[in-house]
């Protein structure tokens, strides 16, 4: 084994109440790579960045993070994780330094929070509360935040939400960067394009079920002009056929 | 634990509370001075007080039980908000994606929390009522709005029944707390501390010569109820999702 697995699921399923969500799902990602999490809305890649966060408890199997079990030992597994799960909760009446401060003190570190700041884009801003952020700048914020800590690897649910095209360019090259600084990346996504310009690897998921893992190089050279047909075939859990 | 404390109070607004219980210091005041002249205006109109209402407005026995039990109930509404705000709410919907968010054992953050809200209580109630009583017995010594002089023994007696009010409407909040937390629900948990605070008037005046012990045993039973859902509440939150 050349690579370390940073991230594993071995037979994981989630239920809720009685209603499976995830079946059986087993995914590995290296150490290093950017691996997208593709699927239609409700297939479950939200419900997959929770288990693997240890906030949802599985139902049957298990998610892990360098080996840890994500829910049995969450607070070893989350001192290596740095997350972007749905809507970005702030301190509303703190600024944007103040929360990561904040946050910062809870992971137990220390970091430059401007040079944070103004990585994602947000040079100017720190002393305005958080209250006052457009939905683009709460959404920078959120990508700041679980960033500054440098976590060994970053959950990135839907991450260019509510993003101008100037930031989703400017946040995909910092997500290369990070990348090429050895953080291993796991971003959801229904925006076939952005998976298709920033994952290496991609698992498609429909109705909580794996259909496919797939290099990203490959497909393209594979299905060079009807990649997006393709993959759409997939996120509907079906078989795709010219 | 300091440090998770610390942490709490850099992200809520714990100013808020400071003004709200000065707030509730100043119009408890005002009813004091209410109270203390109620009887003097009706008997200059001639009514003269019944036998109970003069024991409990003309006398500091009677009287400092009565405000005592104003800023209960003014007390543990604010404590029950301030266990919606700093606890109830965190844990609500997403915002708890964020709580579990942290490389932190989640029963000492909640332990935290409710620490603080639990101590804030019970100090802010228990500076607000002395503060305000003793003054009021200080200008009722000056200007003779009680017949009665308000001496060491009257203050030792304020001393006893607010220390054991303050831990009352603490642990009213927490109990409050936890009934607001089935819900995740702010209105749930201070309507639950309303009904649980509501009864004690009434309770207190039932045998006014034992205001003092039915007040210890309301305290003990509730801060006990408090301490064993606080436990209960902290072994599960270990266990809880963040859906
Ligand atoms: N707390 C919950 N209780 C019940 N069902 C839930 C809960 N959370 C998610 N689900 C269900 O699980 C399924 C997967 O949800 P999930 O949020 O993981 O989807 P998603 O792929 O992230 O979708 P989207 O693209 O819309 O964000 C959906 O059918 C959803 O209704
Ligand atoms: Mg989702």
């Amino acid at each position: 084994m050349d690579t370390q697995i940073a991230v594993q699921t071995k037979n994981l399923s989630k239920e809720f109440d009685g209603k499976a969500v995830l079946n059986r799902l087993e995914i590995k990602v290296a150490q290093g790579e950017i691996y997208g999490i593709l699927g239609v809305n409700g297939a479950g890649k939200t419900t997959l960045l929770k288990l693997i966060a240890g906030l949802l408890e599985p139902t049957e199997g298990g998610a892990y993070v360098f080996g840890e079990n994500s829910w049995k030992q969450r607070n070893k597994v989350l001192q290596n994780i740095g997350s972007l799960i749905e809507v970005p909760y702030f301190y509303e009446h703190l600024s944007a330094s103040q929360n990561l401060s904040i946050h910062l003190e809870y992971m137990g570190v220390s970091a430059d929070i401007d040079k944070a700041l103004s990585h994602v884009g947000l040079p100017d801003v720190g002393n305005k509360p958080v209250s006052k952020f457009s939905l683009g700048m709460r959404q920078r914020l959120g990508i700041a935040r679980s960033i500054i800590h440098r976590p060994k690897v970053l959950l990135l649910d839907e991450p260019i939400n509510g993003l101008d095209p100037v930031a989703i360019r400017e946040m995909r090259e910092l997500f290369i960067s990070l990348k090429n600084e050895g953080m291993t990346i796991l971003l959801s996504s229904h925006i076939l394009s952005e998976v298709e310009q920033t994952v290496e690897r991609v698992v498609v998921i429909a109705n909580g079920t794996l259909i496919e893992v797939a290099n990203m190089e490959e497909l393209k050279n594979t299905h060079q002009n009807n990649l997006e047909n393709y993959l759409i075939g997939k996120m509907r859990g079906g078989k795709y056929n010219d | 634990m300091i440090k998770l404390i610390g942490l709490e109070l850099r992200r809520n607004k714990i100013s808020t509370y400071l003004i709200s219980s000065i707030i509730i210091a100043i119009v408890v005041l005002g009813f004091c001075f209410l109270f203390g002249y109620g009887p003097q205006i009706e008997a200059s109109k001639g009514v003269l007080p019944s036998d109970t209402a003069f024991e409990i407005f003309m006398t500091w026995k009677g009287c400092i039980p009565l405000i005592g039990t104003i800023s209960l109930g003014a007390f543990t509404v604010m404590s029950a908000i301030m266990n919606a705000k700093f606890t109830v709410e965190e844990y609500a919907g997403k915002k708890a994606i964020h709580l579990f968010s942290y490389p932190v054992k989640r029963s000492r953050i909640l332990f935290a929390k409710c620490i603080l809200v639990f101590s804030f209580t019970c100090i802010a109630m228990f500076t607000c009522n002395i503060a305000v009583i003793s003054l009021f017995g200080a200008i009722s010594n000056a200007v003779g709005i009680l017949p009665e002089t308000f001496t060491t023994s009257e203050f030792l007696y304020l001393l006893k029944t607010t220390a054991v009010l303050s831990l009352l409407a603490a642990s009213v909040g927490l109990v409050a707390m936890r009934i607001g937390f089935i819900k995740k629900s702010l209105s749930w948990t201070i309507v639950s501390a309303i009904i649980l605070v509501g009864p004690c008037g009434n309770l207190f005046s039932m045998f006014p010569d034992r205001t003092f012990t039915i007040m210890l045993i309301g305290m003990a039973i509730l801060l006990v109820i408090g301490l064993i859902v606080f436990l209960e509440l902290l072994s599960k939150v270990n266990k809880m999702e963040a859906v």
